[in-house]
């Protein structure tokens, strides 16, 4: 009698069991890297009776494991490195594309539309101070204009240099977590039991290194779990190398590995961040804020020499003499340090606006040089005019602007049909929850209803049998 | 394949994302009535409308130049057509003084008129332009000639100064006093110098000797030199107005650059202000039919089913 009792109740916890499981998986629906987890039911050992047979001793849940498909995890790893890196490239990219203002009042193009225009101005009033006087005011909105974006493009390297530390304590401390999940896990899953949880948990973390640095991960059937970055270990099981920021010579970073060997890094937000604070654009690598810093400072070379050039051949104001500069900048950091002369600066009238000595009142040969220089881009530094310059440099950030943002989007698809992917494998689905907990239920009911009948059995065996002696 | 709540979910939310998208930007491009707002967006379009903003702001300043160039000229034509008056009526006195009919006397009173215009004459190439001598070459800041009617600076006849009215191309503006007045007995002299005798002044001034002397030979020889300088001086007009003439053409060249540039360049960064309205609904259809089965999709399960 007790062998049937025993068969419904093992029937009733296993119900039980599974609905537990089915309560866990509804209620982690939404919990991010959360895989659902089914058990795993068997039959118990069968009782052999001699001359019946065998008879079944019931039912139990011997393991619970999680939906997982780790080929869908390996292709979310390897894909989930680049979206990082040309993310964080059309962030930066946009920003820099902002910084130059084009199109808009507050570009350089204005800037020198409008210098120009007072440098035309007074070419029909050279003597008059009051035309003289916008010439210095427009210079000087040029200057400034270099300046603040110098100033802006410099601060914008400077937050790419806070990120990329961010981005190493951050790959360092995931990388202790995974050591300590892979810890607990090995204590969990001694006897052979998967931590599913646990697991969901590193796969996580590993989901989000991922997008930091290019990462590979490799999980021995022993159970050690390594992640690598460029065929170097990062986690080995429970140990962890950290990487650390170096300066090379010429200031660029450099990420090391402890024993000062560099890190590979070849794709992730890491490398985009890299790539953008050392990429000066010579020898093929990526144009950078450097390559923009370099490209701002040639044209403030080129724009203040070639113009100085011609403004010294000019004669000031009534001034016998000539040689004066109009720009001036230091060499160290030409685009940060660019202004006026101060010659210009104290005395408008030695902008040299007469072609001949003596700087007759209404003598603008040298402002006429100055204007059509212009046009013809004669004596710059650079090939072509200042408009061209700019130009290109225009087309360069944008070009590289719609390349990150292009490579962003397909990459964004790609890792979207992954994910789609893992969500179909690993997802909750409330509609099959439902149905299992219904099927659950019934389970549990009928295994009621199996002690119930098997209690009026023992009730009549008990109760009702031999009343005769009584 | 199996489709979970959190894919349904998941893909609703990027889809309605990207329509959000496009009604972002569509509803950019209304209400500022540009077509980027980065140069990535449009990249040759940008580099387009560099080249147009640059342009316009040139054309615009040559076309003030050219006004600045015209209202130099005005003036310098007028100046010019008062010294022809002044040369017309000393020719007339001159021939009137010749005709043999006059004593002494008279010819007093027509010297005292000729120097009446002589005096005119140094006036005249005094005239100034909003403060600026005109005839002065360079030195705008100096009155060409003394009340003597002696060189009050000295000046050379390249002393001409040009205003741009295009890329490449340069108008001459002034008209050097030493053009109109002439030194030494010509019109064609490279320089002048401080206290030489503009040989405009010379003429008159040798007439008024003949006529105090009662000289009919030095009379009759200034009819011919006063008449000469007449037709120099309407020559040297004719120069201005040639000037003025191709200024005119050129300013009405420019107005239609410059009209040309903003077209193309609001062709290049304007809005079809009516097609982006018509997109921004259909984007706004889209965006809300969307909605509308992403929330029929993603509410009802089998929980709502269940008792």
């Amino acid at each position: 009698m007790d062998f049937g009792l025993h068969t419904a109740l093992r029937g009733l916890m296993a119900s039980q069991k599974s609905l537990y499981i089915t309560s866990h998986n509804i209620a982690n629906t939404n919990t991010k890297g959360y895989s659902r987890q089914v058990g795993a039911q068997r039959a118990t050992s069968p009782y052999g009776f001699p001359g019946v047979g065998f008879v079944g001793t019931g039912t139990e849940i011997y393991n619970v494991t999680r939906i997982r498909d780790f080929y869908v995890d390996f292709k979310y790893w390897k894909e989930n490195a680049p979206i990082g890196e040309w993310n964080v490239k059309m962030d930066t990219l946009t920003e820099l594309e902002k910084l130059f203002g084009e199109p808009s009042d507050s570009s350089i193009r204005k800037c020198l539309d409008d210098f120009y225009t007072s440098l035309d101005n007074l070419s029909k009033n050279p003597s008059d101070i009051s035309y003289r006087e916008p010439v210095r005011e427009k210079a000087l909105a040029l200057t400034g204009w270099i300046n603040e974006t110098a100033e802006r493009l410099a601060d914008l390297r400077n937050e790419v240099k806070f990120s990329i530390e961010a981005k190493v304590r951050d790959i360092n401390s995931k990388a202790q977590q995974i050591a300590d999940l892979n810890r607990q896990i090995y204590i969990n899953e001694v006897d052979g039991k998967s931590a599913n949880d646990l697991r969901d948990k590193r796969d996580l973390l590993v989901d989000e290194l991922s997008r930091i640095v290019n990462v590979k991960v490799d999980e021995s059937e022993d159970g050690r779990f390594t992640v690598s970055i460029g065929g170097i270990t990062l986690v080995d099981n429970t140990d962890v190398s950290v990487i650390k920021i170096d300066k090379a010579s010429n200031g660029d970073i450099v990420i090391n590995w402890g024993n000062d060997n560099k890190v590979k890094v070849e794709s992730g937000e890491l490398k985009g961040l890299l790539d953008l604070y050392n990429g000066d654009g010579t020898s093929n690598s990526y144009r950078g804020i450097k390559y923009y810093q370099n490209r701002l400072n040639e044209f403030v070379i080129g724009f203040a020499n070639g113009f100085n050039s011609i403004h010294r051949e000019g004669y000031g104001l009534n001034k016998t003499e000539n040689g004066v500069d109009f720009f001036k900048y230091n060499p160290d950091n030409p685009a940060a340090t660019f202004t006026l002369d101060d010659r210009i600066l104290e005395d408008l009238s030695n902008i040299a606006a007469a072609g001949n000595p003596g700087g007759s009142p209404e003598d603008n040969g040298n402002i006429l040089k100055l204007v059509s220089q212009r046009n013809t881009g004669m004596g710059f530094g650079f090939n072509g005019t200042p408009d061209d310059f700019i130009k290109s440099i225009m087309s360069n950030y944008s070009v590289d602007s719609i390349q990150a943002k292009n490579m962003y989007q397909s990459q964004d698809l790609i890792l979207q049909n992954i994910e789609y992917k893992r969500n179909s494998i690993s997802g909750v689905s409330y509609d099959e929850e439902m149905a299992n907990m219904v099927r659950y239920q019934q389970t549990y009911i009928a295994s009621a209803r199996m002690i119930n009948t098997l209690d009026k059995i023992i009730d009549i065996t008990v109760n009702n049998l031999g009343l005769v002696g009584r | 394949m199996r489709i979970t709540n959190n894919m349904l979910i998941n893909n609703m939310v990027y889809n309605l994302n990207q329509n959000l998208k496009t009604l972002e930007r569509l509803q950019y491009q209304q209400a500022t009535g540009k077509k980027f707002r980065v140069p990535s967006e449009a990249p040759i379009a940008a580099s387009k409308s560099l080249k147009f903003n640059t342009d316009i702001s040139k054309l615009e300043q040559y076309r003030r130049n050219t006004e600045d160039a015209l209202s130099w000229m005005s003036d310098t034509e007028a100046a010019l057509a008062e010294i022809n008056e002044v040369l017309k009526r000393a020719y007339e006195l001159t021939v009137d003084a010749a005709n043999g009919t006059k004593d002494g006397e008279d010819l007093l009173k027509i010297k005292e008129e000729i120097d009446q215009l002589k005096k005119h004459l140094v006036q005249m190439a005094n005239t100034t332009f909003s403060g600026r001598y005109l005839f002065s070459g360079y030195s705008t800041d100096k009155p060409l000639l003394s009340d003597d009617g002696t060189y009050n600076i000295a000046i050379k006849s390249n002393e001409v100064f040009s205003y741009n009215i295009g890329n490449l191309e340069k108008m001459e503006v002034n008209i050097t006093g030493l053009e109109v007045f002439g030194v030494d007995g010509s019109f064609d002299a490279e320089s002048a110098d401080i206290g030489d005798k503009p040989e405009l002044i010379k003429i008159l001034e040798d007439l008024s000797t003949a006529l105090e002397n009662n000289n009919t030979d030095g009379i009759q020889e200034s009819i011919g030199k006063v008449q000469s300088s007449q037709g120099h001086i309407l020559s040297v007009r004719a120069k201005v107005g040639a000037r003025m003439n191709r200024l005119e053409l050129t300013q009405s060249r420019l107005d239609l650059n410059i009209n040309n540039a903003k077209e193309l360049l609001s062709y290049n960064e304007d809005v079809d202000i009516t097609e982006v309205i018509m997109n921004i609904s259909m984007a706004e259809n889209v965006y809300v039919s969307s909605l509308m089965v992403g929330a029929k999709i993603i509410q009802p399960s089998l929980v709502q089913f269940l008792s």
